[in-house]
């Protein structure tokens, strides 16, 4: 009963969060100074145009009428519609959403394949030369500025070596050749449901230096967690009993010791998915990535608040689910969390 | 961690930076083979573009969109570019005509000209074309605000009845607002069609269809194989329009080859991209110009001697040659070079302090002492870099600038507040919606009891009489419109009313096997590929 | 005057004793710790640089923005070592003005955070109820946020300018502080020197300020240190995307942001700022790192 209590009390908090956000976003928005009946006509609109387009999008309205009415086309899953491009803001994201998620879980799965491994030898060989430097990776990793280690990268891998695109999500050869079928909108998995080989590997080859300059910031975190916690179990008595057992160092370390130590570091691989969502505005303007990120970035410069808000809400929705599934996933783990 | 990890930081640093500046040797390697695009199937052109396109609605169109907009459709008349004996040529009109005051124009139209959804151009199709646009009333559509009726005399025939004088052939040949399409196509999709045109469709007569659109990355265009004007080999059968925002990544492409057109590169740059043998730049005024509206109505600039003090106190010369590395020209006047309608004999200011010092000394401020606010748009480099020149300048005769980038929107908000509380100095560029001088005299400097884009809040009888004058007068007598046009622009250029900075010039950045290619201001930075071949 | 002070010192010093002998401990830790000593050493530099940045260079004018245009894009020299830049202005120079932006964004971030955060957080904790239950809802939509598109909201309704950029970043960084003191405060309110003041009837606001808040502040100290790297790296960004500090202000992320529109042909112009950011948040991030290993005794006597 109480575990009901506990996850109904989450629910709603949820959605108070989700509804407040949708508020102060509202409200900001309202704030600016800025015409959006004018924005929406054109860049030379007439008066006449400004004032007829000023009843049509209702700006005329007083503002808690404006937001009731907001909030209601919003609860019937309708975002709006851009003051610039004037098309459906929900349409504009089915295209620009699955870009920026297929970068950020290319970059997610960057941090648990190279952020993960290094914390687990960083933690066993602890003090020796493999930790100094993973641990010197890892505070690196969080200090670089993204947009300038980005710009870095694409002069070494594209302007020197020629290894990698310099940006977009495919060549133009492939979309004028071996043009991908939508499926999904995730090109890697869309490539491969239709074994378009080609198109694969340019969707790869564009999205590995995007990737891991978002990445970054999470690796950085995943291997400090990683260490950290595998420093505790290891001097846990069931490893020192494991070791004297003389099993395998490889499979005490990611058998039995990892298995312990992952749940905090996935929680905070969870947290830095959320945070790589908005990191991906910066990393998309620099890799050209057609994204929210790119997406919100140039609503940002037409000061086209429908979308700003737009983006936001679906930030924010990430975010609160995945702290409502963490908290979930706790207290299936360890009921006693309720009675905190 | 320790003095072991301190060394690997160094070291890490120091790569970091040595890795960085290896990097940065000015030369780009050519691309290894293996990174070459596989040899084209077809002839295909790509157009590497700096923007995104907002809507390629061609009722709404009014913004950079116009460069996919002007290959899909096409206008009754079309302007020419500068350097030829006439201003204007035909479009789907094959000739037209004006009554004696210009309140009546017929146009007769081309026969055997086909939509892509298959059906045939007619004075129909005019008229639902262009009162689709009136009544959607977006974009452009006030430039058709002169219509009273359109008539549709016979099936190629189409007549305009006008309210007032006005010079209907400059303003059907627009790139905004007056293209000409299929009712049956629009009609077709009924209410949705303005979202149908953004999902990557088109119902023009134009060399080129829509194959496919990415919005906001990728559009490709197909050959409509029925086009009117037929096709020769060499001509390009599909044209890739990439947005790519970023300056760098532009130039990297068409040095690489895997762009063919593109601009606004960094000027510094385009001295050496010209210089390659697989590159050409194109440079031709453009018709747009910087301008900074001074506040006529708010002290100290309603006084015409600081006016003209801060009019001779920017460095014309300097700044155009080296900020802009000489990709620009120096205004005379608000009409920009190449326009009809511009004077070199209009006067020019100089850079001239010791007459700036006089000036300021004349009107009571000797040593300055005031403050001035110049509004501009934060992302654009060039209008910053002209108030952080002009503001060392004025520091020299005690007058303190505060530069202030904001949102174009903002600045927009700020310029049609209350005079008196709003800024002192308004940077902008300015474009015509059609091609006529009055576009820029009228919008920036005519009485408005409403600011608009009269941001210097400007207002002289006199100076309104002229220009309206000239506006009825350019349908029917250019030659004359154009003396009034030119005597209003010498009063502005008297009461220094704004800084004119400079006209820009616009620089495209072309492969070198591309034949045919030829700037035309009137649409800027459209590129007409069906002109184009390789 | 000496012996006025005298009695009271004394009391002082023996009421903090052990407080005392913890400092004592810590600062000959952070002696030892190699790293930490060379992070504030960086960080004093790129701080002595931007405070004396006028008697540094040659070229002052340059620094605060005045144009120089007849050298615009020299390359590393002697005369200007980092280059010049589009208008022709000494790349270092404008380092080391740079700095004075940069630097204080982070610092004074994380000064409003914590002066927003940590009274809500005293007071969450401390009373509980229906406050506790409002500050914190409120901080769950603070931190639900999405807080670089929330600076650049809240950027983008006041204008860009260095001041909003501050308020905006700040404003999504206070509801850690709030959380950190909250939780703080909330095992404090258990312990007896509380209880204590409590039961001879000490007045609450004084026993916040008295008790709490003075507890607190040595994990809101270690919590600020470790902040204010990331707090220089938003500040940062939010320059790059041209909402902090405006031209001819100078400011790193802004520096390079402009540089990379010349990034192929004059890489000077954004490598350097660039640097700058990532070694002084480097620094930041590894003395906080220290700090906090050496705040925490059981750390302190573990690692070394």
């Amino acid at each position: 009963m109480k575990v009901w209590e506990y996850i109904l009390r989450r629910l709603l908090l949820a959605v108070l969060v989700v509804f407040g956000v949708s508020v102060v976003t509202f409200f900001i928005a309202r704030v600016v100074p800025s015409d959006p009946a004018a924005l929406w006509v054109g860049p030379r609109p007439s008066p006449d145009q400004i004032a007829a387009a000023r009843v049509k999008l209702g700006l005329d309205r007083p503002l808690y009428i404006q937001y009731f009415y907001y909030l209601g086309n919003l609860l019937r899953g309708d975002l709006g519609v851009s003051i610039k491009t004037h098309q459906p803001i929900v349409q504009d994201l089915r295209a620009y959403l699955p870009a920026t998620l297929e970068l950020v879980l290319v970059g997610m799965a960057m941090a648990v394949f190279i952020g993960i491994p290094l914390g687990v030898l960083s933690a066993a060989r602890r003090n020796r030369l493999l930790d100094h430097f993973s641990r010197l990776i890892a505070v690196a990793a969080v200090s670089i500025p993204t947009f300038w280690l980005g710009l870095l990268l694409q002069l070494i891998f594209f302007g020197q070596l020629r290894w990698l695109p310099i940006g977009g999500r495919v060549s133009i050869e492939t979309t004028l050749y071996q043009p991908i079928q939508t499926v999904t909108g995730f090109y890697l998995v869309d490539t491969l449901i239709t074994r378009n080989w080609p198109a694969f590997w340019d969707a790869l080859t564009h999205i590995i230096l995007p990737a891991f300059t978002l990445a970054t910031y999470a690796i950085g975190l995943t291997i400090r967690m990683t260490r950290s916690t595998m420093v505790e179990v290891l001097q846990e008595k069931y490893i020192v009993a494991a070791r004297a057992a003389g099993l395998p160092e490889r499979t005490i370390l990611f058998r039995l010791a990892l298995k312990n130590a992952l749940v905090p570091t996935l929680t905070v691989l969870a947290l830095s998915f959320v945070y790589s969502l908005t990191g991906a505005i910066l990393v998309e303007v620099i890799f050209s990535w057609p994204g929210l990120g790119s997406y919100v970035t140039s609503a940002i410069i037409n000061v086209d608040f429908p979308v700003i808000i737009a983006v936001t809400l679906i930030v924010t929705v990430f975010y609160v689910l995945i702290n409502l599934v963490l908290d979930l996933v706790q207290v299936a783990l360890d009921p006693r969390v309720v009675l905190k | 961690m320790s003095r072991r990890s301190l060394s690997a930081l160094l070291a890490l640093t120091a790569l970091t930076l040595l890795l960085s500046l290896v990097g940065c040797r000015p030369s780009t390697p050519p691309p290894a083979a293996g990174e070459m695009p596989a040899p084209p199937k077809e002839n295909v052109a790509v157009y590497a573009h700096p923007t995104s396109f907002p809507d390629i609605d061609p009722s709404i169109s009014y913004s950079n969109d116009s460069a996919v907009v002007s290959n899909l459709y096409e206008t009754l008349v079309w302007y020419n570019p500068p350097m030829q004996p006439q201003l204007l040529r035909p479009g789907l009109a094959e000739r037209w005509e004006s009554n004696a005051d210009a309140t009546e124009w017929t146009f007769y139209l081309r026969k055997g000209v086909k939509f892509h959804d298959g059906t045939d151009l007619n004075a129909q199709a005019v008229k639902y074309s262009i009162e689709r646009t009136i009544n959607m009333g977006m974009g452009a559509s006030y430039i058709w605000d002169p219509v009273e009726e359109i008539t549709v005399v016979d099936d190629f025939t189409v007549r305009f009845q006008l309210k007032y004088p006005a010079p209907l052939d400059l303003i059907a040949a627009s790139g905004y607002g007056s293209w000409i399409f299929s009712p049956a196509c629009v009609e077709a999709q009924g209410e949705k069609a303005s979202k149908w045109f953004n999902e990557g469709h088109d119902c023009g007569s134009g060399p080129y269809t829509i194959e496919s659109y990415e919005r906001g990355r990728r559009l490709v265009i197909t050959r409509f194989d029925d086009y009117w004007g037929g096709w020769k080999p060499g001509q390009f059968n599909k044209v890739v329009f990439e947005v790519v925002e970023d300056p760098t990544v532009r130039q990297q492409m068409i040095e690489a080859g895997t762009a063919d057109v593109t601009y606004d590169l960094p000027r510094e740059n385009l001295a050496a991209l010209d210089a390659r043998p697989d590159v050409v730049v194109y440079t031709n005024p453009a018709f747009q110009n910087l301008v900074g509206l001074l506040n006529v109505r708010k002290p100290p600039l309603d006084n015409k001697l600081v006016r003209q003090a801060i009019s001779y106190a920017f460095p014309y010369d300097r700044f155009i040659q080296t900020v802009v590395s000489g990709y620009a020209v120096q205004s005379h006047g608000p009409v920009p070079l190449g326009m009809w309608g511009h004077s070199e004999k209009l006067f020019q200011y100089t850079y001239d302090l010791d007459k700036a010092r006089e000036l300021l000394a004349q009107a009571g401020y000797p040593n300055g002492g005031f403050k001035l606010v110049m509004t501009h748009v934060a992302g654009d480099l060039d209008e910053r870099q002209v108030g952080e020149v002009w503001k060392a300048e004025l520091a020299k005769l005690g007058i303190d600038l505060e530069v202030r980038g904001m949102s174009w929107e903002a600045q927009w908000d700020l310029g049609k507040s209350d005079p008196m509380q709003a800024q002192d100095i308004f940077v902008m560029y300015w474009w015509p919606d059609y091609v006529s001088p009055y576009s820029f005299l009228y919008s920036m400097f005519h009485c408005e009891e409403e600011t608009l884009f009269n941001l210097g809040y400007y207002c002289n009888p006199r100076y309104d009489e002229l220009i309206d004058r000239g506006n009825e007068l350019s349908g029917s007598n250019r030659a004359e419109a154009e003396r009034l046009f030119i005597e209003a622009q010498q009063i502005l250029v008297d009461e220094a009313v704004s800084l004119f900075f400079y006209d820009l010039v616009n620089t495209h950045a072309v492969r070198a096997d591309i034949k045919g290619y030829v700037d035309n201001p009137a649409y800027p930075h459209v590129v007409f590929f069906y002109e184009l071949s390789r | 005057m000496t012996t006025l002070l005298r009695p009271f010192l004394e009391r002082w010093i023996r009421e903090r004793r052990s407080q005392l002998e913890e400092y004592r401990l810590m600062l000959r830790a952070f002696g030892r710790d190699w790293l930490a000593v060379a992070s504030l050493a960086i960080i004093l530099l790129f701080v002595f640089g931007a405070v004396f940045a006028p008697w540094l260079t040659p070229y002052p004018e340059q620094g605060r923005g005045e144009p120089n245009v007849l050298e615009k894009f020299l390359p590393p020299s002697w005369q200007h070592p980092l280059g010049t830049d589009n208008l022709g202005r000494d790349v270092l120079a404008r380092i080391l003005f740079g700095g004075r932006t940069s630097l204080s964004i982070g610092f004074l971030v994380v000064i409003i955070a914590v002066a927003i955060g940590t009274p809500l957080g005293a007071l969450a904790g401390y009373f509980g109820g229906w406050l506790d239950e409002a500050i914190m809802r409120l901080t769950d939509i603070f931190l639900a946020f999405p807080s670089l598109l929330l600076a650049i909201a809240i950027a983008a309704a006041l204008g860009p300018s260095f001041t909003n950029a501050m308020i905006a970043v700040a404003l999504t960084w206070w509801p850690w502080y709030t959380r950190l003191v909250r939780a703080q405060t909330l095992s404090l309110r258990e312990r007896s020197f509380v209880e204590a003041a409590r039961g001879i009837g000490v007045r609450e606001g004084t026993v916040i300020l008295r008790h709490i808040l003075p507890n607190v502040m040595t994990p809101v100290l270690v919590q600020a240190t470790m902040d204010i790297g990331s707090a220089i790296l938003t500040g940062a960004a939010m320059s790059f995307i041209g909402l902090g500090a405006q031209p001819p202000t100078p400011d790193w992320g802004e520096m390079v942001n402009l540089g990379r529109i010349y990034f192929i042909n004059h890489p000077w112009l954004a490598t350097f700022p660039g640097l700058a950011i990532f070694l002084v948040s480097l620094s930041f991030n590894l003395l906080g790192d220290s700090i906090r290993d050496i705040a925490d005794p059981r750390t302190r006597r573990a690692a070394r």
